[in-house]
């Protein structure tokens, strides 16, 4: 019995056995391809749909404690079969004491938000609208990870960042953004 | 011309039923099977999925600083990418703009450039009022379609300008899926090789594993991609007078660098996006890669377990000796870093690291230890008083040996 297999990574199929053209086909090198295509499209070939260096740094900050739109990325078409995208952020708190803290949103929205600065849902077109939170709390460098569900198969993703200060003044400085889609 | 079936796109590949060694008759005895066609069919098709619609994105990038003013910058960002992938014969660059007051003898344009022949996007209307345009109610989406020939098989260099209007906020380019494989000129198996009926040999597979195995050595992800904003003069640097300098320099240079450049003056290494960073540790700024069983051969040993990843430099440096960059990935083997050394000169070179750096196979999406799946990027001068101006950076994942 052969499974799907995914975390298996590449192990080339030895080549004497597609060497003898009229013999019969074993099983065992169909499974070790069959292994392999699953591994490149659940890992080895899911490419990083976006990675941003933040030199020099973004400044994350909100008015008040409103949800602010920070950054909106240029959509990216996202091969079939991906449902959500791994994120990676590189940040820090730059503005702000003690527990002072701002949430960052990364959202997958419809279509181009072109609505206003103050976030607003109702621009953010139709079907679903997904958020991931991090909270951003620290002076010290850190990379928090998460994982975004994304509309399901081929289609193009907008993604934008909002930032909310839980006490007002508090901001956010960003050094890395990594966006990686996964099957699940 | 095939098109790629759409059954198996969206989930892994299950032969279980189509491809077994065994089986148990009614009686009970045990009967020796072996492949059907559908099982060879079904794994041409997934193939050809991964053949026309695994599109990488080349290069990416968003301006969060200087976005009053990109007017003609050349370039406005450097793109370096290899062009090894024989099915991406398409890329589309996607720019998110806001637009600007232009004259009547202006035009909104930005070009992208290469070897493979120039795209251009044109704005047409300009917004003539006050206030100037509001972000982020004013974005507008444009395009530039590169169609090319073959693959050159080499590193390539291209270059986004911009001329009077645009201000461009962010920019994607990537490789576009094909909605068909055309069976004279694409890279593709042949599903028709395994119809119902026919004899399941192996010369039939022979044709798959020769696509597959092209697929997976060539199209590999660009993981590291930063371009400094040129000037209407090209590449700044703190040499400049200012009094040179158009749009969108205003002054040199600031410490450390803006998004004109990087610049770094210490003598001991220090983290290109904080020069109070000296050192990698599982939290320091640097760029996620992410590699989880992205290698080639068994994961237990150390070659199935790291995953090669190319870096190379656009800088140069100023005074008595070459500066270096260094490129540090995670520490599942030991010195895992790469030094580029930016050589003395005037004008910015490409430079090549000699090796390469590895990413961790075996690090998940979610290792939050030093062996995590992120490189740092550390620079330093040879003495005191020297400059190192770096200007793009890029990394990407290689089959073995760099360029």
């Amino acid at each position: 019995m052969m499974a799907a297999i995914l975390t298996r990574q590449y192990r080339p199929v030895a080549a004497r056995l597609t060497e003898e053209a009229d013999a019969p086909l074993s099983v065992h090198a169909v499974r070790e391809l069959c292994d392999a295509t699953n591994n490149a499209k659940a890992y080895a070939m899911a490419h990083k749909m976006r990675g941003v260096i933040c030199f020099p740094k973004w400044v994350m900050a909100s008015v008040a404690t409103e949800e602010r739109v920070q950054f909106i990325f240029a959509p990216i078409k996202v091969p079939d079969g991906y449902k959500v995208v791994r994120w990676h952020i590189g940040h820090e708190r730059s503005s702000g004491t003690g527990s002072d803290a701002i949430v960052l949103r990364i959202r997958s929205v419809g279509r181009l938000y072109v609505g206003p600065d103050a976030y607003d849902g109702t621009y953010c077109g139709p079907g679903s609208t997904t958020y991931s939170s991090l909270v951003v709390n620290s002076d010290l460098h850190s990379i928090s990870t998460g994982a975004l569900s994304i509309p399901y198969s081929d289609d193009t993703v907008y993604l934008m960042i909002t930032a909310q200060a839980v006490q007002s003044g508090t901001k956010a400085r960003l050094t890395t953004l990594d966006f990686t889609p996964r099957l699940s | 011309m095939i098109v790629p079936a759409p059954r198996y796109w969206q989930y892994p590949l299950d032969l279980s039923k189509t491809a077994r060694n065994w089986t148990q008759d009614p009686t009970g005895a045990q009967r020796r099977l072996n492949n059907s066609a559908d099982a060879l069919r079904a794994l041409a098709d997934k193939i050809n999925h991964l053949a026309s619609r695994q599109g990488r994105v080349i290069f990416a990038q968003g301006w969060r600083e200087g976005l009053e003013d990109q007017r003609g910058a050349a370039p406005l960002a450097a793109v370096v990418f290899g062009d090894w992938v024989g099915n991406a014969k398409r890329r589309t660059a996607t720019l998110l703009c806001l637009p600007r007051i232009v004259a009547a003898t202006e035009s909104s344009t930005a070009v992208l450039e290469s070897c493979h022949g120039e795209g251009t996007a044109n704005f047409p209307a300009t917004l003539a009022t006050t206030p100037g345009p509001r972000w982020p109610e004013d974005l507008f989406i444009c395009s530039i379609r590169q169609l090319r020939d073959a693959a050159t098989g080499n590193w390539l260099e291209d270059t986004l300008t911009t001329l009077d209007g645009f201000t461009i906020v962010d920019v994607s380019i990537q490789e576009d899926a094909l909605s068909t494989l055309d069976t004279d000129i694409d890279e593709m198996a042949r599903p028709a090789d395994a119809s119902a009926g026919a004899e399941v040999l192996v010369g039939a597979l022979g044709d798959c594993r020769a696509a597959f195995h092209g697929f997976r050595r060539d199209n590999l992800g660009v993981e590291i991609c930063w371009s400094a904003c040129g000037t209407d003069e090209g590449w700044a640097n703190e040499t400049v007078p200012v009094s040179t300098i158009t749009v969108p320099m205003q002054a040199p240079l600031g410490a450390g660098g803006d998004q004109r450049g990087m610049w770094i003056t210490s003598a001991t290494l220090v983290n290109l996006l904080d020069t109070s960073v000296v050192a990698r540790s599982a939290t320091s700024p640097g760029i996620s890669c992410l590699a989880y069983r992205a290698g080639i051969g068994a994961e237990y040993l150390d070659v199935g377990a790291s995953v090669p990843l190319a870096v190379d430099v656009l800088g140069y440096s100023v005074g008595c000796g070459p500066a270096t960059v260094r490129f540090q990935g995670p520490d599942h083997v030991a010195n895992n870093y790469v030094d580029v050394l930016v050589p003395v000169g005037t004008a910015p070179a490409r430079c090549h690291g000699t090796t390469n750096l590895l990413l961790n196979a075996n690090a998940t999406d979610a290792d939050e230890t030093t062996a995590r799946n992120k490189v740092d990027i550390f620079g330093r001068v040879t003495g005191a008083g020297d400059d190192l101006f770096i200007y793009e950076l890029h990394g990407e994942r290689c089959w073995a040996a760099v360029a």
